[in-house]
């Protein structure tokens, strides 16, 4: 049976918030953007009228006011956020139990057996932006279609408050005349690397001959190919907001760039700090230690390394993680943004194999510790207890659990 | 801008279930909350509030009151 597939996407919904809530500025151009002074200082969300002055996400907060002179900017509160989001799903879940959340503004809902129940597609996706905006006073965009990819296409192609619905007849007249950076996963250099060989649209890409297409992307190339053809069968998955952990990371774009080893030292103590509690709130313990680092002129690398053992200790993840850095970085250029995260997860409490190599009983120290050292910070804050390394720079030392709440999440689960 | 917020006496049922019974606007006037409707998720534009909505009548007006997630009461004039 053809499946039917929605997409909702919450239009601008950080600055939809905002303005639902603050009247007074609704008829201006409004932005969510970080902190300036902690150099968070980007656009996040714009609302339509500030788009309209070529606003766009992403861009420094005083390259927007130099478009813009009178833009209101205000700082998230991711709170209030998530509190929206929840209520949005609350009212997805009248209409069934498939929802799967792609970020905290987009969700695909699975709706094929209560088209029985409700009418179609389109009358439940109506339905849906109704709901919205009477309860919420937002609005969505919502796509109609039989798989997740031109579902989201769709809530793409019309924006604010509308349904757009792409059947099997028309997907070849909606959806391939787009260009083929709009599909998902074709980021910069996917698209780069098409456009090279004269892929402009989706279409194009579609009708491209797959051994082709491989030989050019990879396995990459099939995905592709089958999300540009219509034929992507993954199903909506049931996920809360809070799906399962595969890994904790945390990552920071530092207040001042970082010019020396010292300096990275202090930040990757900051966040192993953070990820090791966090790894301890859930209890879990990683195995591999993962880098990664931003220079100022925005080039990424991340890199890997296995620990001896799995742990949820600060100063083994910091010390690893510090290690890879030597081993990796040549200090060409200084450091914008740097973050670690634990993968290879496992339950705190499980059996482990005891090394005849390393002082468990220290080990084991080490951890009750940091335990104790989590209950103190619970009850005094943060800062009640700080390493003595991380005192060396004040501007530097941040918490980076507090300040950071929502994940980036991947299509592929 | 300073919303509409309002003090509230109000009665718990044994389910849990809330219905506002007084209000009190500006710190001195009270009115007493008439006709309470059943309570609805609805968002008010006009004020910028989203919550749990009564429709009722103060003091002789239809007027709407939001109880939002953060446990504060507006009132909304129609």
């Amino acid at each position: 049976m053809e499946r039917v597939i929605l997409h909702s996407d919450l239009n601008s919904f950080y600055a939809s918030v905002e303005c639902m809530r603050n009247p007074e500025i609704r008829d201006k151009p409004v932005a969510v953007g970080g902190s300036v002074e902690q150099r968070h200082g980007i656009i996040l969300t714009k609302n339509l009228i500030a788009k309209g002055y070529g606003i766009k996400t992403g861009e420094a907060i005083w390259q927007a006011r130099q478009k813009c002179p009178d833009l209101v900017v205000l700082p998230p509160d991711y709170k209030t956020y998530l509190y929206f989001s929840g209520e949005a799903r609350r009212i997805y879940s009248y209409y069934t139990d498939f929802i799967e959340s792609f970020g905290i503004d987009e969700c695909w809902l699975d709706v094929t057996e209560s088209c029985k129940l409700f009418g179609d597609g389109k009358y439940i996706a109506d339905e849906i932006r109704r709901r919205l905006k009477e309860e919420l006073g937002i609005t969505a965009s919502i796509g109609v279609s039989y798989n997740k990819i031109f579902a989201k296409l769709g809530s793409d192609m019309k924006k604010p408050d509308a349904t757009t619905v792409i059947t099997r007849d028309d997907f070849k007249r909606k959806v391939w005349p787009l260009p083929v950076s709009e599909l998902l996963y074709v980021g910069r250099s996917t698209a780069k690397k098409l456009i090279n060989i004269g892929i402009y649209t989706i279409g194009d890409l579609a009708n491209l001959n797959l051994s082709f297409l491989k030989k050019l992307l990879g396995k990459w190339g099939e995905t592709l190919w089958i999300f540009a053809n219509g034929l992507d069968t993954v199903p909506v998955m049931k996920t809360d907001q809070q799906s399962a952990i595969k890994g904790i990371g945390n990552s920071m774009t530092t207040p001042r760039d970082l010019v020396n080893d010292e300096d990275v030292k202090l930040l990757l103590y900051v966040l192993s700090e953070s990820v090791s509690e966090r790894l301890r709130k859930y209890n879990f313990k990683g195995r591999t230690v993962q880098l990664y680092i931003r220079d100022n002129e925005l080039n990424s690398i991340e890199r890997q390394a296995k620990l001896n053992f799995s742990s949820c200790v600060t100063k083994d993840i910091a010390d690893k993680a510090f290690e890879i850095f030597l081993d990796n970085w040549k200090w060409e250029r200084p450091i914008r943004s740097i973050g670690v995260r634990m993968t290879d997860l496992v339950t705190a409490d499980t059996c482990v194999q005891l090394s005849l190599f390393y002082d468990e009983k220290r080990k084991l120290k080490e951890e009750q510790l940091e335990y104790s050292i989590d209950e103190i910070r619970r009850r005094f804050g943060h800062y009640s207890v700080q390493r003595a390394l991380v005192l060396k720079d004040k501007a530097l030392n941040a918490n980076p659990i507090e300040e950071n709440v929502i994940f980036p999440v991947s299509y592929f689960k | 801008m300073d919303k509409p917020a309002v003090e509230v006496i109000a009665y718990y049922n044994l389910d849990g279930e809330i219905t506002p019974l007084r209000i009190r606007i500006d710190n001195d006037k009270v009115y007493s909350v008439d006709k309470p409707g059943k309570p609805v998720k609805g968002a008010s534009l006009k004020i910028g509030v989203q919550g749990v909505r009564y429709s009722c009548v103060v003091d002789g007006k239809k007027a709407y009151l939001y109880l939002n997630h953060e446990n504060k009461w507006f009132i909304e004039l129609i």
